[in-house]
C-alpha cells in the first residue's frame, strides 16, 4: 500500500475547491487570488463572451453578494450575477478589473494622495450607507488600467443586512486594524479611518511631511473619539494639504506656515521680486 | 466678494503704490499725487477686465496673462505723453505698469468668488 505525498495531497486539495460551474454560463479560466472569506476565479462568460470576476464564497450565505451589490459607487467592482453553484457554495460574478496593487515607490506624491482621497471618497459612500468595510488594505485596493480606484472584498464587511459575528470574533488585518476592532469590540465607522491612517502611512514609507503625519497619527488615534469624525473629514484635510491649505490635524510653526504660504504663492512671489527688479534697475538706470 | 469687486479693490491699492514709487524720481516729484491718481485709474480698468475674466475662466496663467498685456497697454498710453521736457519715460512706465497687471491679474484669479459654471483651464 502506498500513501500519498504532500504535494499530491495539496494538489488535490485545490482541485477540489475549484468552483463547479456545471450548468452555468462560466467557464474557468483561472485563480485569481483568495481571501479569508473565499477565492476569486477568472471566468470566461459565454454568453457576454467577455471576462468576469467570479467569487465563491466559503462561508455565509448571499448576504456578501446583496452588501457589494447594493454600493454602487465608482470605486466599488459592480456585481452582476449570484447564485449557488451545483456544489452548494454561493457565488457571484462581478467585472473583471484588469489592474494592479497599489505600488508607492513607483507613484508620485500627488498621484498617492489623488489615490488615496479616491479611497476616502468610496470609504465615505460605504459609511453612508451604513457599511463598514473592516478589511481595508492595499491588497484590497486595485488601479485599473485607467487609473480607477477600487476597494473590493468586502467579504466580512457590516452592514444592517450582515450577520453579527460572535462577540470576541476578530476580523481584519493585524497591521491595518484598529485597537478596538482587534479586541473583539463591534466596529463602529471609526475602525475604517483607523485603517485609512495606516493605508496614509503605507503610502508613504519614508519622507511623510509633517501635516501628512498629523493626519495619519489623527486618523490613527488609539482612542476612537480622537480620530476624525467622518472619512468625509479626513478627506478634507487631505484635500487641504493638496492645496497648500493648514490642515485641521497640525499646528503649524510660524515657520512652517510661512513655507506654506510661499508655497502656495510662489507665482505672486516672482511677480513682486520681478517689480521690484524693475524699480531698482530703472531706479539706477538714470545714474548711467 | 465677485471677482470684479475684488479686482478693483486690488488695482486701486497696486496702482497707488506704483505711483508712489515715482517719488524716486526727482523730475516728477512735484506731480506725485496726479500719477498716484492716474495709476490708481489704470489699475482700476485692469482690475475691473481682469476680474470680469476670472469670472468666466479659472486659469491663473491666463489672468496673469491678461493683466500684463492690459497694464501693459495702459502703461503705453500714459508713457506716450511727453514730459514738459519733451521726453518720455517709456521703460519706467511701462516695465512696471506690466508686471502689476500681471500682479492684479494674479489676485483676481485667486481672491473673489468665480461666477458659477466658470470654465477651468489651468
Amino acid at each position: 500500500m502506498s500513501y500519498l505525498n504532500d504535494r499530491v495531497l495539496a494538489h488535490l486539495k485545490s482541485v477540489a475547491d475549484l468552483p463547479d460551474l456545471t450548468g452555468t454560463r462560466y467557464e474557468l479560466i483561472r485563480e485569481a487570488g483568495r481571501g479569508g472569506m473565499g477565492a476569486v476565479y477568472v471566468v470566461f462568460d459565454r454568453e457576454l463572451q467577455r471576462e468576469a470576476a467570479l467569487k465563491v464564497v466559503d462561508r455565509g450565505s448571499g448576504i456578501e453578494a446583496q452588501v457589494t451589490a447594493s454600493l454602487e459607487h465608482p470605486g466599488i467592482v459592480p456585481v452582476h450575477d449570484g447564485g449557488i453553484l451545483p456544489d452548494g457554495r454561493n457565488f457571484y460574478v462581478m467585472r473583471y478589473v484588469d489592474g494592479a496593487s497599489l505600488d508607492p515607490q513607483n507613484t508620485a506624491e500627488i498621484d498617492r494622495l489623488r489615490i488615496f482621497q479616491k479611497i476616502c471618497d468610496t470609504v465615505a459612500y460605504a459609511h453612508n450607507q451604513q457599511v463598514i468595510h473592516r478589511d481595508l488594505k492595499p491588497e484590497n485596493i486595485i488601479i485599473g488600467n485607467f487609473g480607477e480606484v477600487f476597494i473590493v472584498d468586502w467579504g466580512v464587511a457590516l452592514s444592517p443586512k450582515s450577520q453579527q459575528e460572535p462577540r470576541g470574533m476578530v476580523v481584519g488585518t493585524p497591521m491595518f486594524m484598529a485597537p478596538e476592532q482587534g479586541a473583539g469590540q463591534q466596529a463602529t465607522p471609526a475602525a475604517d479611518i483607523y485603517s485609512l491612517g495606516a493605508i496614509l502611512k503605507w503610502m508613504f514609507p519614508t519622507n511623510l511631511a509633517a501635516p501628512l503625519q498629523s493626519i495619519a497619527s489623527k486618523a490613527m488615534a488609539t482612542n476612537p473619539s480622537d480620530r476624525y469624525a467622518t472619512v468625509a473629514d479626513l478627506n478634507r484635510d487631505i484635500s487641504r494639504y493638496v492645496v497648500r491649505e493648514p490642515v485641521t490635524a497640525h499646528r503649524e510653526t510660524a515657520l512652517e506656515s510661512t513655507i506654506r504660504w510661499a508655497g502656495r504663492n510662489r507665482t505672486l512671489l516672482l511677480l513682486m521680486a520681478a517689480y521690484l527688479i524693475v524699480k531698482f534697475a530703472v531706479y539706477f538706470l538714470r545714474f548711467l | 466678494m465677485s471677482k470684479p469687486v475684488a479686482g478693483l479693490i486690488a488695482g486701486i491699492v497696486l496702482g497707488l503704490i506704483d505711483g508712489a514709487t515715482a517719488w524716486f524720481t526727482p523730475q516728477v516729484r512735484s506731480q506725485l499725487g496726479e500719477i498716484m491718481m492716474g495709476s490708481a485709474m489704470k489699475g482700476m480698468i485692469v482690475g475691473l477686465v481682469a476680474g470680469w475674466y476670472a469670472r468666466k475662466v479659472q486659469s491663473e496663467k491666463k489672468g496673469i496673462l491678461l493683466g500684463a498685456a492690459l497694464g501693459l497697454f495702459l502703461a503705453f498710453l500714459v508713457a506716450a505723453m511727453p514730459q514738459p521736457d519733451g521726453t518720455h519715460f517709456w521703460l519706467q512706465i511701462m516695465l512696471p505698469g506690466f508686471i502689476t497687471g500681471g500682479i492684479i491679474g494674479f489676485l483676481t484669479q485667486r481672491c473673489g468668488a468665480p461666477a458659477q459654471g466658470a470654465s477651468s483651464a489651468q
